[in-house]
């Protein structure tokens, strides 16, 4: 009897909530709002608001460079013989109004003899071999805009060495706007054995119109890639005294990076010179930053300046590959001012990064140079490290293949690929290491993929790498992974790559991270880590050829 | 941040966890408003299911047809986006409540101040969903205002624009509630005019977003000069609903005098 008393009251309850009309309202809003969680989850615009989702890796420029540098040769561009005079017409550009004057940086290919100048005189010669010409007045241009009179640089092009069968020397100019506005451009030539003389067929240069070089796009279309990196050193403490140390190494131009670039919109035979591609206009201009992760949101500590390095462009174009329609550059630390670390710095390790940011300029044309692979090395010059960087010498790159003759050493190549929201994935792998490990070390390396899209992918995550070591994937809480993983939009999802080092190993290898997306066309990423096994090698040292000239004495 | 929700086997977004929690208590004190102003219960539960639906299909009709213009002028390419806007659910509950309120013989003035006061409430508690969901994001800053938020994936420190909004809109929410108590005070239904509070919510609301959308990091590309389509439409609104305030009070003023 009580049983049946007490399934009255439950079944009453229900059935006067229903006549309540708040209760019916709020089922009625319940039920719409479960069909909306079920319907969008599902389908589409999942986490979506009134936001704009494109991943903008490109961005407007308020103020476009104007500037720009011009080189040329002489009759017969792109070869010359060992030993040959040459020379370099150098000019400096400018498009906009009269800018009254232009100063220009020269920098001549390394291992030439017998610079003179003609023309003008240069104002100065800096300790990194460059020549500087201070306020070079400007009058009309040929094809519009402002251009300085022609200074001519003549030299005699390198020797070969015993063996070698070419040698592309590299000459770059900057010229800087009063402003501050400045643009880099190259001009490579090759050097080849006489009896290779097919050289003579190739045509001359064409001087190019101005309209060519500065097509005309408006300041507010015009778009830059926008590059940044993160590294650290892996278990390394920073404070004011390695900072410091660090800065210094940086700063004496020891340490660059060398990146390769496709020549977009050249044609045949690539006998002109092309402006390099880093854009250095206010904040738009490369920047290497120490990031302070130690309290709260992160931090920059310290910024340094970054610029080129055309010193380094003649061991780059010689001593890494590169076809016809591409060209290297160097980036180093700025050392027009001395930087001072801050004092008190003390970061644990893991409290750290450095960012490295730059803005690549390929014509600003939307798009121009999209899926674009670059090629980055991580350079050294010098036999010992300073002691302080002892171990650390791996962790950052900056050792690896020897490059004989040169006495620089690189690691490499970390690939940079370039791509906007439109036209790759809307995915990428983020936190990439570098780290100085030993054979038979079971490393980690951590790492994390980001859905940028408006859409759920589903992903595969792939390892590779040149040290043949089987590689494990895990959770970031330590379990097996299991692939696929599905990313809703803007999620991150954080992962782990495990593996040991074979016990033969040694020296520089990289181990490449890939993300696949299971949708065709089947889009993917890729990550770089940088390893140095084992202890540092030294480079061979520098080898310079000398022309010799014997006195002939004649004897009657 | 938090973008989804684990329940079990089941992940959800937290996002529309929160936007639904939104149109739950929005609802909720709408129906209690309708019910208090005399609408009979049943028609009550039809107006709010009605002004839902009617909102939520505007949201993503007006959002895609944002981005689809803002395509086809930026890129020439007529390509449909998914979202969803407030803007949007704004126009489509206004259509709704038109048809609604004709039915119910209430003037539309009087049924707009009626169901426009718990909105901004529902807003506030929706912003808090983009907070979770890391969208509508700011831009990066080095003010005091800053907080380490994501922005498309990239962490960094921004302007926290969903939680201004959120304040803004509860700011909004008590300034209407607090202008309505005002008008009761004074024995009038509607005060100083059927539908000022309604423009006045629309003033209140448009001037917000055209402010926030300064420190927005995701707002649309500039379209005149710094201003975007979603500045220009809060602009339009703005002086839309500005203008119908200084009309209407004129008139009253005129038709007061005459009386006189």
């Amino acid at each position: 009897m009580r049983y049946t008393t007490v399934r009255a009251r439950c079944g009453a309850l229900p059935k006067r909530a229903a006549q309540n009309p708040y209760v019916r309202v709020f089922a009625l809003l319940l039920l719409t709002v479960v069909a909306i969680l079920v319907v969008l989850m599902g389908v589409w615009c999942n986490g979506g608001c009134s936001c704009n989702e494109n991943q903008e890796e490109v961005e407007a420029v308020p103020d476009r460079t104007w500037v720009d540098a011009r080189i040329s040769g002489s009759m017969l561009p792109g070869a010359r013989f060992p030993g040959d005079g040459t020379y370099n017409n150098i000019r400096g550009h400018f498009s906009g109004e009269n800018p009254g004057h232009l100063t220009l940086i020269y920098t001549p290919p390394q291992g030439i003899a017998n610079l003179s100048f003609a023309g003008r005189q240069p104002d100065e010669q800096r300790a990194d071999g460059s020549y500087v010409w201070n306020n070079v007045p400007v009058e009309p241009g040929e094809f519009g805009g402002w251009t300085t009179s022609a200074i001519t640089a003549q030299y005699n092009v390198p020797y070969l060495a015993e063996g070698q069968t070419q040698m592309a020397v590299v000459s770059t100019l900057t010229v800087v706007h009063p402003d501050g506005q400045q643009s880099t451009s190259e001009y490579v030539e090759q050097v080849r054995p006489t009896s290779g003389g097919s050289d003579a067929a190739l045509p001359a240069s064409q001087p190019q119109a101005d309209a060519a070089r500065n097509p005309a796009v408006r300041a507010e279309d015009y778009y830059l890639w926008k590059v940044s990196t993160w590294s650290s050193i892996f278990g390394v403490a920073m404070t004011t005294e390695t900072c410091q140390q660090w800065v210094d190494l940086l700063q004496q131009g020891k340490i660059f990076v060398g990146m390769r670039y496709p020549l977009l919109n050249a044609t045949p035979p690539y006998t002109d010179s092309y402006k390099l591609p880093v854009a250095f206009t206010g904040q738009y201009s490369p920047t290497l930053e120490l990031i302070d992760y130690s309290s709260g949101p992160p931090t920059s500590v310290l910024t340094i300046s970054m610029t080129y390095k055309p010193a380094y462009h003649t061991f780059l174009s010689n001593a890494l590959p590169w076809e016809d329609d591409e060209r290297w550059f160097a980036l180093g630390a700025d050392d027009s001012q001395p930087i001072t670390c801050p004092e008190g710095l003390n970061l644990d390790r893991g409290d750290w990064e450095v960012m490295a940011r730059l803005w690549l300029d390929f014509g600003g044309a939307e798009g121009d140079c999209a899926n674009c692979t670059l090629p980055v090395y991580y350079c050294y010059q010098g036999e010992e490290w300073p002691a302080f960087a002892g171990a650390a010498s791996g962790l950052l790159n900056l050792s690896s293949t020897a490059y004989e003759g040169w006495g620089i050493t690189c690691i490499g190549p970390h690939l940079l690929r370039l791509g906007n929201g439109m036209t790759v994935p809307k995915f990428g792998i983020y936190e990439t290491t570098n780290q100085t490990v030993s054979p038979t070390e079971q490393i980690t390396l951590h790492h994390r993929v980001v859905n940028h899209g408006t859409e759920t992918v589903t992903l595969t995550l792939g390892v590779t790498s040149t040290l043949g070591a089987d590689w494990s994937l895990y959770t970031d809480s330590g379990q097996p992974l299991t692939q696929p993983i599905v990313l809703t939009t803007k999620l991150g999802y954080f992962f782990r790559v495990c593996g040991t080092i074979p016990a033969d190993a040694h020296g520089p290898h990289t181990v490449y991270v890939t993300a696949t997306s299971a949708t065709p066309p089947n889009p993917s990423v890729q990550a770089t880590d940088l390893l140095w096994v084992g202890d540092w090698e030294s480079p061979p040292p520098p080898t310079t050829w000398y022309r010799t000239r014997f006195p002939v004495v004649m004897i009657q | 941040m938090c973008p989804v929700l684990h329940i079990g086997p089941l992940s959800v977004s937290t996002y529309w966890v929160i936007y639904g929690l939104a149109i739950l208590i929005g609802g909720m004190l709408v129906f209690h408003r309708f019910v208090r102003a005399g609408i009979s219960p049943q028609s009550a539960t039809w107006g709010v299911l009605l002004i839902v639906w009617s909102g939520l299909a505007g949201a993503f009709l007006f959002k895609g047809l944002v981005f689809l213009i803002q395509n086809l002028i930026l890129t020439g390419e007529l390509r449909w986006e998914g979202g969803s806007a407030f803007m949007g659910a704004l126009a489509g509950a206004v259509i709704a409540l038109i048809v609604f309120f004709r039915r119910q013989g209430i003037s539309l003035g009087r049924g707009f101040d009626l169901w426009i006061v718990p909105i901004p409430l529902g807003q506030a508690i929706g912003r808090l969903g983009c907070l979770a969901a890391g969208c509508c994001y700011g831009a990066p800053t080095d003010s005091w205002l800053g907080m380490y938020l994501p922005g498309n994936g990239e962490w960094a420190v921004r302007y926290p624009t969903q939680l201004m909004s959120s304040v803004a809109n509860l700011l909004i929410f008590y300034t209407l509630v607090a202008v309505e108590r005002y008008g009761s005070r004074r024995g009038r239904e509607s005060w100083p005019f059927p539908g000022f509070i309604f423009l006045l919510y629309v003033s209140l609301y448009t001037l917000k977003r055209f402010t926030i959308e300064f420190f927005r990091g995701s707002s649309p590309p500039p379209l005149l000069c710094p201003l975007n389509v979603t500045h220009l439409l809060a602009a339009a609104g703005f002086l839309a609903s500005v203008g119908l305030i200084v009309w209407n009070g004129v008139r009253r003023r005129t038709l007061h005098v005459r009386r006189l």
